[in-house]
């Protein structure tokens, strides 16, 4: 089997080796790209879709209706709604009312189909993007911890 | 602290004693281990300590150029040879075959004649006529020993070119 | 600060001065032999282990900076601890052995590897009298004991009873070989400059012209032959087989691991004071920037520039394939130090 040898030209051969050299060196005193993750935070863009934020009205009502769009749009089936008739009809004439608004964010797949669907606007996704915890159950988010302003831990 | 002193004196015959100790524990294990790996590396214990007494006797380029080539270069090719082969540790491999007793005899006559000569012999101190740095050994090599230097080169461009020949791929 | 700049007269004393609580005390004088012993070996290993603090630091952070990262960040400020809390985890982890593996060439391995390295720390010139032993085949000594290493690495490839361990120690073992002969060939053409091997002769011989303008030749070829001693990139294919297949120091872990690793920054560390020495002038200083440093300072600082360009050239280069790396090391720096030997001769003899 005849070996063959490509040729090689060796003084090309050292000049590219130099100009890579001198191409990490340039990189040496280039500024590092790294984000210290707890201490420096992401700036996130405007219409970022993170966690799922329930809007409440002046009086402090939460603005959903209970029409269950969300649900039916959500293509992850992570939103559970169960509704309930109220026998007097409140201020704003509705009598069905909202009994349990879970959303499963182990399943959400953070499309934003639910704040599409919604006609009263009353769901919005925030800019929160850390929602780890340490068991499946605290993944399951109910209606006050939707509502709820969540505090994001700040470290020195 | 007399005895400190007294141990400092002795120094010099105790490092020959502890060199030639070493030297023939190592090379009597290198012979006998069942392991091939094991006893070449008691080969190179013994090479260390021959290179050891080279010092003792002054002759210390002699001692590092022993150490560069013998154990540096020579026993990492045993190495090499070894590991490659297998059944290294087997122990169904014999170690000794029937003539072991006839071989036995004839070392120790062996060893009583050569023992019988040396001690027969009368040893003079040598004066060294130059001093064994190495500009004067390169100095010997090239003048008064060329022709040795010239066939030491030529055997070793022989063998390499034999090896080479041999190692060739048949095309 | 004063006594840093002349440190022949600091030895001289301190030998002066133990001599003298000798002979006031009636102990003998081989005493003093001793204690200078034991100073020098307590020196010596402290050095070593604050170097590969430094050394593997230095490298992490710089190889993050090459590539528009930070290095480690965490263990104390900008990570200056990080070794320090990688030799803790090693020295804590257990050493557990493989029970096919051959217990005593497990056991050694290690020891024959790190040995040869602190070795030959015994000829390193860090300022003018400051030698451990200024031997007069200093040079020779260097390159006979570094050959010694050889066999720890084959011997830890093959006693891990695995094969790939094995094919790694041995591959080690032959590029080894191969660019031992190319570095101690481009070594020669210094030794033919100056005419001796004793160490501190050939610094002192350097005070007007330093070698590297004699031999640019020389000194590309011994930068070549030692990054490929000290398997690092781009010749580190025995050690990132550790991180693709499996390498000779695969199946160790905890302190033999630690001993190895430790031997390696070592190596690396000898390689770059050989030819800052060689080749860059040892602890002589350059005139021209005005400033005054002491010696050892000088000699620090050109040690540490070419183990940054040991670290630079490991994080800028892709690994070579074995059969490149042994065709290279035979077929080109082989003849190039012949080339330069000749030249040498040739200019010597004429000029």
């Amino acid at each position: 089997m005849k070996q063959y040898a490509p040729k090689v030209n060796f003084v090309i051969t050292i000049i590219e080796l130099i100009r890579g050299l001198l191409v990490t060196f340039k990189h040496l005193f280039m500024p590092a790209v790294t984000l210290q993750y707890p201490t420096q935070r992401w700036k996130v863009a405007e219409g970022y879709r993170g966690l799922q934020r329930l809007k409440v009205d002046e009086d402090g009502r939460e603005k959903c209706v209970g029409c269950g769009l969300c649900a039916k749009y959500c293509p992850a089936e992570a939103i559970k709604i169960t509704t309930k008739v109220m026998d007097t009809p409140d201020i704003q004439g509705y009598d069905k009312k909202v009994e349990t608004y879970v959303i499963d964010i182990s399943r959400c797949i953070f499309c934003g189909f639910c704040v599409e669907a919604c006609p009263k606007e009353a769901i919005s996704m925030s800019k929160n993007y850390e929602m780890a915890c340490y068991n499946r159950e605290s993944m399951i988010y109910d209606l006050d911890k939707l509502t709820k302003e969540l505090e994001v831990t700040k470290y020195k | 602290m007399d005895c400190l002193e007294k141990i400092c004196s002795l120094l010099p015959n105790m490092t020959f004693w502890i060199l030639a100790l070493m030297g023939i524990v190592c090379a009597v294990l290198a012979v006998t281990v069942r392991n091939l790996v094991h006893a070449v590396l008691f080969l190179a214990g013994f090479l260390m300590s021959v290179a050891g007494l080279f010092i003792t006797l002054e002759a210390e380029f002699l001692a590092l150029v022993q150490v560069l080539i013998f154990v540096g270069a020579i026993v990492v090719l045993f190495m090499f040879l070894i590991m490659l082969t297998h059944q290294i540790t087997d122990l169904s491999v014999p170690q000794g075959n029937q003539l072991k007793g006839v071989a036995v005899i004839v070392a120790t006559v062996l060893f009583g004649l050569i023992f019988y000569l040396l001690k027969a012999m009368k040893w003079q101190e040598v004066v060294l006529p130059v001093k064994g740095d190495i500009a004067n050994i390169g100095r010997l090599l090239l003048s008064p020993y060329v022709l040795a230097f010239e066939l030491v080169s030529v055997a070793l461009l022989v063998a390499l070119i034999g090896a080479i020949v041999i190692a060739r791929k048949k095309e | 600060m004063q006594f840093l700049y002349d440190t022949q007269l600091l030895v001289n004393n301190i030998h002066s001065f133990l001599f003298g609580m000798c002979s006031l005390y009636g102990l003998p004088v081989v005493l003093v032999t001793i204690v200078a012993m034991v100073i020098t070996v307590a020196l010596v290993g402290g050095f070593i282990s604050v170097n590969v603090m430094l050394l593997v630091l230095a490298e992490r952070k710089i190889a993050g900076h090459i590539q528009d990262r930070l290095g480690p960040m965490r263990v104390g400020p900008h990570g200056i601890l990080q070794t320090v809390a990688d030799a803790i985890k090693l020295l804590l982890k257990e050493s557990i052995r493989p029970k096919i593996a051959d217990k005593w060439a497990y056991f050694f391995a290690p020891v024959i590897v790190m040995a040869p390295a602190i070795m030959t720390y015994l000829i390193i010139p860090w300022s003018p009298g400051l030698i451990i032993r200024d031997l007069n085949l200093g040079l020779l000594y260097l390159l006979a004991v570094s050959s010694l290493g050889v066999i720890g690495i084959i011997l830890a490839g093959w006693s891990s009873g695995n094969k790939y361990s094995l094919l790694g120690g041995l591959r080690s073992g032959a590029q080894i070989v191969s660019y031992e002969v190319a570095m101690s060939l481009s070594v020669i053409g210094v030794i033919m400059l100056c005419g001796s091997l004793k160490i501190s002769e050939i610094v002192e011989a350097q005070q007007y012209c330093w070698y590297v303008v004699k031999q640019p030749l020389a000194f590309f070829l011994f930068i070549i032959a030692a990054t490929a001693e000290c398997n690092r990139a781009p010749f580190d294919l025995p050690e990132a087989e550790s991180e693709l297949v499996a390498g000779f120091h695969t199946e160790y872990g905890g302190i033999k691991f630690a001993m190895f690793f430790l031997a390696e920054y070592a190596n690396m560390f000898v390689a770059s004071a050989m030819g800052a020495t060689l080749f860059l002038g040892g602890w002589q200083g350059l005139p021209i920037l005005g400033l005054a440093l002491p010696p050892l300072v000088w000699f620090l600082l050109k040690t540490y520039l070419i183990v940054f360009v040991f670290i630079w050239f490991r994080w800028t280069y892709p690994r070579i394939r074995v059969d490149q790396l042994m065709s290279f090391g035979w077929k080109v720096l082989l003849p190039l130090a012949f080339l330069n030997i000749g030249i040498t001769g040739l200019v010597m003899v004429l000029g």
